[in-house]
């Protein structure tokens, strides 16, 4: 019996092994904060279901970087899966896809004006994508709905029914194009972009594009640039344009494929990671008069971007910004280039950075 | 001193321990019936791969509903459980992944074809024999050879599969209690011809599954729902004995279930509306002769087929639901000899053909058929103070999909060798242990074909396997028993099969990517004291310290960092009491931090958790017939916890058990 309470006594011994490792802990924040009001927003999207998309806020004057800026600012976090960030009249504006809320955020300090919740009875309609025109914002959600959002109340005034899964809106002539992926439906894509008229406020055409339509923007002569990312099997990627005057597809690109693009003051930015070449990618500059390709590699230095992610024009500096996901489950980075091409600076973010948005107090676009 | 000294001395230390030699004690049972195994706990002190078993009595007193809960208490084991009755529970051993690890009810394979892991939740806790894990490989030579081909094995077994010690031939009870369980079972064996035995294991589950918890990410109480399960298990076997040492026996296996997927816990969206139902069943025909003198042998025929149906209302799609179903089948021969050359050196032989096909109605399936083709040979030497044992497994496998329309061959050799040596002639008994093993896992059908994510060109995924122990048994006429072990052992994988992005986060892509260094320390310590009066006690505990680090790419910046979900430390410990017809049991796991992704930061980092149960019980007999009760709080200290990030576990759950045998 002894022997046996001795070993009982022994027991605790194991419990000398335990937690020789302490956890990490968490990162502070508070300290180090200072507002020049001039800065870049970074949405990170975070990984789907972990509820780790954050936001990163870059100070051009300090140079330092705040992720989480959001919880930082506001005291919880941002949610699950960050899909699109856009700034308009001083307000960030966020789509959050997983949580299905819009957060709406006052763009100097990074504080929640409005988190506005986007279900449908219970179901979550899913955020995706935000462009704006005359002081509404106009949200497309997976459900295959775009809301009109007036951006003094933050009320969502009305929902507008287009094709499946939207995941692309921009504004231009007074009308508002939404692109219909039908993503979900996967083999079976849809291939439109939806025109709705501001005046009516109702879908009035869809134009017929390649399969599973996705980012789309607008140049400065009205011109609607988007892209279609195909069937991820024998149809390409590829950049179309569409005259906002007679709403029909004017051009397609076919020489090149494009993933993802931006566009600048005169360029469009577009790259593409062909995966089977071992998915290096270059960035194109193309000239948005001529539409002929003047950089095959915008990138002009050496630095190498190994999983670009998002990329980003500011019009006003010609700086481009282009994310860098790593490995898609780990920190990311922003690099920031001079309209030349070469590396201003870097800076790490949150998790699979992607939507970008520069800020400056006084002069805002 | 040099090595040459150290190993000169070695020579002569273990010379010297020879010349004193007593007669082994424990070696007397043979190994030819699985069976005996179940009911031989020595052979956990003496075995040369590191073996680890829990018998009916200590399952007893854990607390749980599946054998998942029992497993958590192993030394090195790691479950991914999702939470909840329903939540999926697989199992890690020693760092590797779920698929390098196979599962065996009753003899019969679990593992599913198209994800390679296995749902411990499947199976009921209640009315199991044993559970016992093996590193490497069991130590039965007469076994299929699918036993020898992953790196580790646990094998389950259940109650009327298995002879009862105290003759209990049906047993019937309840255990309900919190979540809105209840959980009726029954089993019974009996002789229905002369030498004819027939025995039926059954059991019913259904909660509504619902639990409070705090939501880990905005503190919130909360209340998860869409978690409720109905499941039914049901097995039954005909044996009938043909002679001394051999018989014939038909089983089938039934299981049947409806369950919500409460899924992950989204911040500011509650919406949950995923449903899975599974229905598989399994048919089996074998013959075995094992007498110990002569060439035993074992025949196995298995039919098995298993269907899910996954549905996700209001989904965002056309049809407004995602309805998805999938069917496997399986059609497994397998033909194992075990000849003894003398009375010291057995070989064995194993050859197991297996042909599995994977169809769903998901667009554009590939529709893949497999066919395996696994052999083994084996010889064990069993004399005094040594125990060697040497496998060689030959792998072929040959896949067809309709979409590639090619075919793809792997093959592999795949050796193992272990040995185990006593040092010391007396009590305490020591004993040295070392294993090797080179065993790769083939990809799954989802790894290779699962739409747009799968990649036809995948390699199998490889992992060595060493482990250096020592082992100590000291009994004292059963008045007092211990024993214990220390292991370090080192892993390493290659090619280790991967998700990744491609072109976005919609479109990933299985890759042969990954390579891990695995290092770790198990150290195990159990103990009986029995005085013989009315009083009885016992204990255990197990302490696990793994560093798992991923070395696939020295710029990556989780260059050497712990690969997701494995803990750097686990603990499990257990102490239990009896007193006449009273007996009381106590056991706590702790899990340190882990990490959900691959890069160590604090963002990543689930915290660490302790987890303790409580069981009480009560049994008395009138006539022939033994009434059992029994108490059990789950979670004591209402632990709020994840496993897995965004799955939350239940807090402190009451159970209450009754049960009768006779």
């Amino acid at each position: 019996m002894k022997t046996f309470l001795k070993l009982f006594i022994l027991l605790p011994v194991f419990a000398i092994f335990i937690s020789c490792e302490k956890e990490p802990e968490a990162p502070d924040n508070s300290d180090d904060i200072t507002l020049s009001g001039k800065g870049i927003y970074v949405l990170n999207e975070g990984l789907f279901n972990m509820n780790n998309s954050t936001l990163t806020w870059y100070d051009f004057e300090t140079e330092q970087e705040v992720t989480d800026w959001f919880e930082t600012q506001n005291d919880r976090k941002l949610g699950d899966t960050g899909n699109d960030l856009k700034i308009y009249g001083g307000k960030v504006y966020i789509m959050m896809s997983g949580s299905s809320q819009v957060e709406v955020l006052n763009a100097s300090n990074g504080k929640s004006l409005m988190q506005i919740p986007f279900f449908d009875g219970e179901i979550p309609r899913q955020p995706r994508s935000v462009a704006f025109l005359h002081n509404k914002a106009f949200v497309c959600s997976f459900d295959g709905t775009v809301a009109v959002i007036d951006t003094t109340s933050l009320q969502i005034e009305k929902y507008i029914s287009v094709g499946r899964n939207p995941d692309g809106i921009t504004t231009s002539n007074n009308k508002i194009y939404v692109a219909n992926s039908g993503g979900l439906d996967f083999p079976n894509y849809d291939n439109t972009v939806s025109v709705i008229h501001f005046d009516t406020m109702e879908e009035t055409k869809k134009i017929t594009v390649g399969s599973n339509p996705y980012t789309l923007e607008t140049d400065e002569n009205g011109n609607v640039y988007v892209i279609s990312r195909g069937n991820y099997d024998d149809e390409g990627m590829f950049l179309h344009i569409i005259d906002s005057q007679s709403d029909e597809l004017i051009h397609t690109f076919t020489d090149f494929q494009a993933m993802n693009f931006t566009l600048g003051k005169n360029l469009a930015y577009v790259y593409h990671i062909d995966w089977m070449s071992g998915g290096i990618a270059s960035i194109m500059a193309i000239d948005l008069e001529t539409r002929a390709v003047v950089s095959e590699n915008f990138i002009n230095d050496d630095t190498e971007i190994e999983s670009i992610y998002g990329i980003y024009a500011d019009k006003t500096t010609g700086e481009v910004f282009i994310s860098d996901a790593k490995g898609f489950v780990s920190t990311g980075m922003v690099y920031c280039f001079d309209s030349n091409g070469n590396k201003k600076y870097s800076f790490p973010t949150g998790l699979n950075p992607g939507a970008m948005g520069v800020y400056y107090t006084q002069s805002e676009k | 001193m040099s090595v040459k000294h150290l190993l000169a001395f070695f020579i002569i230390l273990t010379g010297f321990f020879k010349v004193f030699a007593w007669q082994e004690p424990v070696d007397t049972v043979r190994l030819g019936e699985v069976i005996v195994i179940a009911g031989h706990p020595t052979l956990q002190q003496r075995s040369p791969v590191p073996m680890q078993q829990m018998l009916s009595p200590n399952l007893a007193i854990i607390s749980g509903a599946s054998a998942a809960e029992a497993l958590r208490n192993f030394g090195g084991v790691t479950i991914k459980d999702y939470g909840g009755i329903g939540g999926l529970k697989t199992v890690m051993v020693r760092s590797l992944g779920a698929n390098h690890t196979s599962v065996m009810l009753d003899g019969i394979p679990l593992n599913d074809a198209a994800t390679g892991q296995t749902d411990l939740g499947k199976i009921p806790l209640i009315n199991l024999e044993s559970i016992t894990l093996f590193v490497g490989q069991p130590l039965h030579l007469l076994q299929p050879a699918r036993f020898y081909a992953s790196a580790n094995v646990i094998d389950i077994r259940t109650k009327p599969f298995s002879p009862d010690e105290n003759d209990i031939k049906t047993r019937a009870g309840i255990r309900s209690g919190s979540f809105g369980i209840i959980n009726p079972f029954f089993s019974t064996n009996a002789e229905v011809f002369k030498n004819t035995n027939a025995g039926i294991n059954f059991s019913y589950t259904s909660a509504h599954g619902e639990y409070t918890f705090q939501n880990p990410y905005s503190s919130e109480q909360q209340i998860r729902t869409n978690s409720d399960i109905e499941a039914m298990n049901t097995s039954v076997y005909l044996r009938h004995r043909l002679k001394e040492h051999s018989y014939l026996q038909i089983d089938a296996w039934y299981y049947n279930s409806e369950r919500g997927l409460p899924g992950a816990v989204i911040l500011y969206n509650t919406h949950t509306s995923q449903r899975l139902w599974n229905e598989d069943f399994s048919v089996n025909l074998r013959y075995e002769n094992s007498h110990p003198e002569k060439l035993q042998m074992l025949s196995l025929a298995r039919f098995s087929n298993a269907w899910l149906h996954y549905l996700e209302k209001n989904y965002l799609n056309q049809q407004g639901q995602l309805s998805n179903t999938f069917s496997q089948q399986e059609y497994y021969f397998s033909q194992a000899f075990v000849y003894p050359l003398n009375s010291d050196l057995k070989v064995s032989m194993a050859s197991d053909l297996f042909i599995n096909s994977l169809d769903s109605n998901l667009p554009g399936f590939a529709e893949p058929l497999r066919y395996s083709w696994l052999t083994n040979l084996g010889a064990r030497y069993e004399r005094n103070r040594l125990y060697a044992q040497a496998n060689l497994l030959s792998t072929l496998v040959n896949d067809q999909a309709q979409q590639s329309q090619s075919t793809a061959t792997q093959s592999a050799l795949s050796p193992s060798f272990s040995l185990a040596y006593r040092l010391t002639s007396s009590e305490p008994l020591l004993r040295l242990r070392f294993m090797y093993k080179n065993i790769f896992r083939m990809p799954t059908f989802n790894d290779l074909y699962f739409a747009r994510v799968g990649n036809p060109d995948l390699r199998p995924e490889y992992a060595q396997q060493f482990n250096l122990g020592m082992m100590a048994g000291y009994d004292r006429n059963g008045f007092l028993s211990l024993s214990g072990s220390a292991d370090i052992f080192y892993n390493a994988v290659k090619d280790k099969i991967l998700a990744i992005p491609t072109q976005n986060l919609f479109v990933w892509s299985m890759q042969n990517i990954g390579k891990v260094d695995i290092r770790g320390l198990e150290l195990q310590l159990q103990g009986q004291y029995n005085p013989g009066s009315s009083f009885a006690a016992g204990f255990f505990a197990n302490y696990t310290l793994q560093r798992a680090i991923d070395i696939t790419r020295d710029n990556a910046s989780w260059y050497r960092h712990q690969i997701p979900y494995i803990p750097r430390e686990s603990f499990s410990g257990g102490i239990n009491f009896e007193y006449e017809n009273f007996s009381l049991g106590f056991n706590s796991l702790f899990n340190g931090h882990r990490y959900v992704l691959a890069e160590n930061i604090y963002q990543n980092m689930l915290p660490s958790w302790w987890h303790h149960d409580v069981v009480a019980g009560y049994q008395f007999r009138t006539g022939k017939t033994i009434f059992q009760i029994r108490f059990e709080v789950n979670n004591l200290l209402d632990r709020q916890y994840e496993v897995i990030r965004s799955f939350p576990m239940p807090g402190r759950g009451y159970f209450v058990r009754v049960e009768a045998g006779f």
